[in-house]
């Protein structure tokens, strides 16, 4: 646990000197994610020893820490509080930080209610492509000041820069979770995951996998119960799942350890779609995994990419080739030209020199 | 910039805009001149109201080709100078795109143009049982094209978020003309985030011609607490207190007693004028979980020795309540010929300090404040009261100001929390940030507008400003980012 911003900056400034590239690791769990790149003569920074909570205020409902920080640290200060990290975002064996959640904007079951590690992120310090250490945002939850580079790091998968601390906030434990599970048709587990998310009820994860609908309330103990007992009498045969198999359905998705995930051979594609919540049933027959009510979807197998994103598209979204398949291809489609200059034109402002995560993204960037 | 020819411009705006709507009469300008913060003013040279995507991309394009400043307005409700046009520009008035364009009741969103009023989104969800949670006090006039470009507020941020966080998609023209779609109709996109980046832009980096917004069941119930305190501390801890409980309210403001009496006068809501501070606590939810907090919140603020505690028993009574709330700017404003209205964010357990110091600040100036304060989430609105017609006091009110504001930076807070940094806060952008994070911003702004015409001299002051502005007040630049935590001490 220490403070290794100093090291950072002059390891960054050494790497623009001689025009090496720079590979930001930190637990090393999202090292799957992205694109393979092939460049074996980067210099790799480890965020994992700059670590630390630098500052917590439960009532101010703020947390400020190092980025390397794991979040089974965060989890472990937070409970003593009675207070949790609200993206639900995949801990991965107590290994995954904060700075590589927030820079893939990883977000578990609850994202949909709850919002993402984007949304609750207040504030990030970061060293930029020219070696400056700079601080954005802030610990206060309403800040217009500038322009929000904090939440821009979100999915930038560390091409923007190396942050050093990021405040975020943290919100209470709720009190009562309870799951619902009815057997159910894709087709039907759209359609009632999105009416549900349309009632004014404590839904907080929503989930379709092998033919089964499953149901997370939590919150107020009053709400969750009086909730479980209006739809069970509505969706017919749901049953409330006991608390220990609860548990273990949410943890494997959220970890994506469960079987739909681990039972994938490393070549295997997986495809995340994110879309419209309300987009129809595809590929009828595959194999579907549907979360964040329908506006996350998961499918296993080889499939033609130009052909998913186009009904990606279609239906208000993308298509990410998440794991598997050639990685060392484009893992999502070209976007539109004025895009991908806009998107050169902001890596250009914070690394003009092309040193951080180059290629991790598109191989154009 | 060359000698502008505005009659030439207005003759190639008018082959593709209804003559009527370009508009270069100083007279018919001049409701251009301001937005909500009417001490700033200036002329622009022509003013164009389209009425298509496809006008608004020409605008742009003629602008870019010929190097002329562009300010995009919406409704003009800028708290800040945000809008305030550019004497060698040409405004861009969005109002008449005022159509929603599509609610999905199924997936909870609104399509909406950028000049659809707040409220209307709210009103035309309801039939489905849904609303828009961002509600700017504005919200009867301010336009969704604008809380875009400001990542507008409201007193329900705590619990429902700002504006970026209920926007899922926005269409925007590139200051070259070029339409581009950013954000999706999922929840988040692949790559750097450039929907967050585009939320509270300022109409910096594009003019937005539609944004998609996700709409959140209407909840069951709905109630509000009003308790008086005999202290601004007792309140604050209580506050405190509740989000200790685990209780995360709907809405939760405070005012002092300047405020409440002021309000009180207004709206005859009941507020008791005795009190050194007032709560306003809105628990929403299931019928149930109401009854469960609402029990809670009222209890506890007895426990803590409120002097009085009232609970919301109608719908009519909770709007009451509201009521004085939402009328506490003009209400206070009553009370004297102008007033000013500040925008600091603090962290919370700082507010007693503060108000001590705003206070001896007052005197030091001589001047009245009222605070109101959206205790949830730190944001804080003192009124600063004055005569602008008594020559040097709105110096003198805007120097008061600007001292709230870099207090609030010193205690860990920043500069604006709501309202945006336009032309009013630009001098303490150079307290907030030093040179190097600023010059950061410029490369962002760069990004999608090299020859700086959008929007330009508002949100990021220029650094040879702001080395001045420092040595003037001999406030050091926050230069050491290596003392970890921030700003505070």
């Amino acid at each position: 646990m220490s403070n290794l911003s100093a090291q950072f900056i002059d390891q960054v400034k050494s790497c623009i000197d001689k025009k090496q590239k720079i590979i930001i690791e930190g637990g090393g769990t999202k090292k799957t994610l992205g694109r393979n790149t092939g460049d074996n003569d980067a210099h790799v920074i480890t965020t994992t020893e700059h670590t630390g909570i630098i500052n917590y205020e439960p009532v101010e409902l703020v947390m400020t820490v190092r980025a390397g920080t794991t979040l089974k640290e965060i989890d472990a200060a937070l409970a003593e509080n009675n207070q949790v990290l609200v993206a639900d975002s995949p801990r991965f064996d107590g290994k995954a930080t904060i700075g590589g959640t927030l820079a893939t904007n990883s977000s578990g079951p609850s994202r949909p209610w709850w919002g993402s590690v984007r949304d609750h992120v207040l504030g990030v310090n970061l060293i930029n492509g020219k070696g400056e250490h700079l601080r954005f945002g802030g610990k206060v939850m309403k800040n217009v000041a500038g322009y929000d580079v904090s939440r821009l790091q979100a999915g930038a998968m560390g091409t923007l820069g190396l942050m050093t601390e990021i405040s975020f906030k943290v919100l209470p434990k709720l009190a009562v979770t309870t799951t619902l599970s009815v057997e159910a048709t894709q087709a039907d587990a759209i359609r009632i995951m999105n009416e549900l998310s349309g009632q004014p009820k404590p839904l907080m994860g929503a989930c379709w996998l092998n033919n089964y609908l499953y149901l997370r309330l939590s919150g107020a103990k009053s709400a969750v119960e009086g909730t479980v007992k209006q739809w069970q009498s509505k969706l017919s045969g749901a049953k409330e799942l006991s608390e220990a198999d609860a548990l273990t359905f949410w943890t494997n998705l959220r970890e994506q350890s469960d079987s739909f995930f681990s039972k994938r051979d490393a070549a295997e594609s997986l495809w995340r779609f994110s879309l419209s919540p309300v987009a129809p049933v595809h590929l009828e027959g595959e194999q579907w995994l549907l979360d964040w009510a329908g506006a996350q979807r998961w499918l296993k197998g080889d499939f033609s990419q130009a052909e998913l994103s186009a009904w990606a598209a279609e239906n208000g979204g993308e298509v990410v080739l998440y794991q598997g398949g050639d990685r060392t291809q484009e893992i999502i489609t070209e976007p539109n030209s004025v895009i991908k200059t806009l998107q050169q034109n902001i890596k250009h402002s914070f690394d003009p020199h092309n040193i951080f995560n180059a290629g991790r993204l598109y191989g154009w960037m | 910039m060359k000698q502008l020819n505005i009659e030439a411009l207005a003759n190639n705006f008018r082959q593709f805009i209804d003559p009527e709507y370009v508009i270069i009469d100083a007279e018919t300008q001049r409701v251009y001149e301001c937005d909500g913060l009417a001490a700033y003013t200036e002329m622009p040279k022509l003013v164009v109201l389209p009425d298509s995507v496809e006008q608004v991309q020409r605008v742009l394009k003629t602008c870019h080709e010929q190097g002329i400043p562009v300010v995009a307005r919406g409704a003009g409700t800028s708290l800040s100078a945000g809008a305030t046009p550019h004497k060698d520009g040409v405004v861009l008035s969005l109002a008449k795109f005022k159509n929603i364009i599509e609610i999905n009741a199924l997936a909870r969103t609104a399509t909406l143009q950028p000049g659809v009023r707040n409220l209307a989104i709210s009103e035309a969800a309801s039939e489905d049982g849904l609303y828009y949670a961002p509600d700017p006090s504005s919200q009867i006039a301010c336009s969704i094209g604008g809380n875009v470009a400001e990542n507008a507020g409201g007193v329900h941020c705590l619990k429902y978020g700002l504006t970026v966080h209920n926007v899922l998609k926005i269409q925007m023209v590139t200051v070259e003309g070029e339409l581009v779609t950013i954000g999706s109709d999922g929840l988040d996109s692949f790559g750097a985030d450039m929907l967050a980046l585009l939320n509270g832009s300022e109409g910096m980096l594009g003019v937005i011609t539609e944004v998609t917004v996700k709409l959140l069941p209407l909840p069951e119930k709905a109630q509000v607490i009003l308790a008086g305190f005999d202290s601004v501390k007792t309140a604050g801890d209580s506050v405190g207190e509740i989000i200790s409980e685990g209780i995360i309210p709907g809405g939760l403001e405070m005012m002092d007693s300047y405020a409440i009496q002021a309000a009180e006068a207004f709206a005859n809501a009941g507020y008791p004028v005795d009190a050194k501070a007032l709560l306003l606590c809105e628990v929403d939810g299931t019928l149930e979980e109401v009854q469960e907090h609402i029990d809670q919140v009222a209890g506890l603020f007895e426990k803590l020795g409120a002097t009085s505690v009232r609970i919301s028993q109608s719908e009519a009574e909770r709007a009451l309540f509201w009521k004085g709330r939402k009328s506490a700017f003009p209400a206070v404003g009553r009370l004297s010929p102008d007033y000013y209205c500040m925008d600091g964010t603090i962290p919370r357990g700082q507010l007693s300090h503060v108000l001590t110091e705003i206070n001896r600040l007052s005197e030091v100036y001589d001047l009245r404040v009222a605070n109101v304060f959206h205790a949830g989430d730190g944001n804080l609105h003192p009124l600063i009261l004055f005569d602008s017609s008594v020559p040097g006091e709105f110096e003198k009110t805007e120097e008061f100001g600007g001292k709230i504001l870099e207090l609030c930076v010193e205690v860990g807070g920043c500069i604006t929390g709501e309202h945006g940094v336009g032309l009013e806060k630009i001098r303490q952008m150079a307290v907030q940030f030093n040179d190097s994070e600023i010059a950061q911003f410029h490369a962002i702004k760069a990004a999608f507008d090299a020859n700086g015409t959008l929007n330009p001299g508002k949100g990021i002051p220029v650094l040879k400003r702001c080395q001045e502005y420092r040595a003037l007040r001999k406030t050091p630049a926050n230069e050491d980012v290596m003392k970890e935590g921030g700003h505070a001490a």
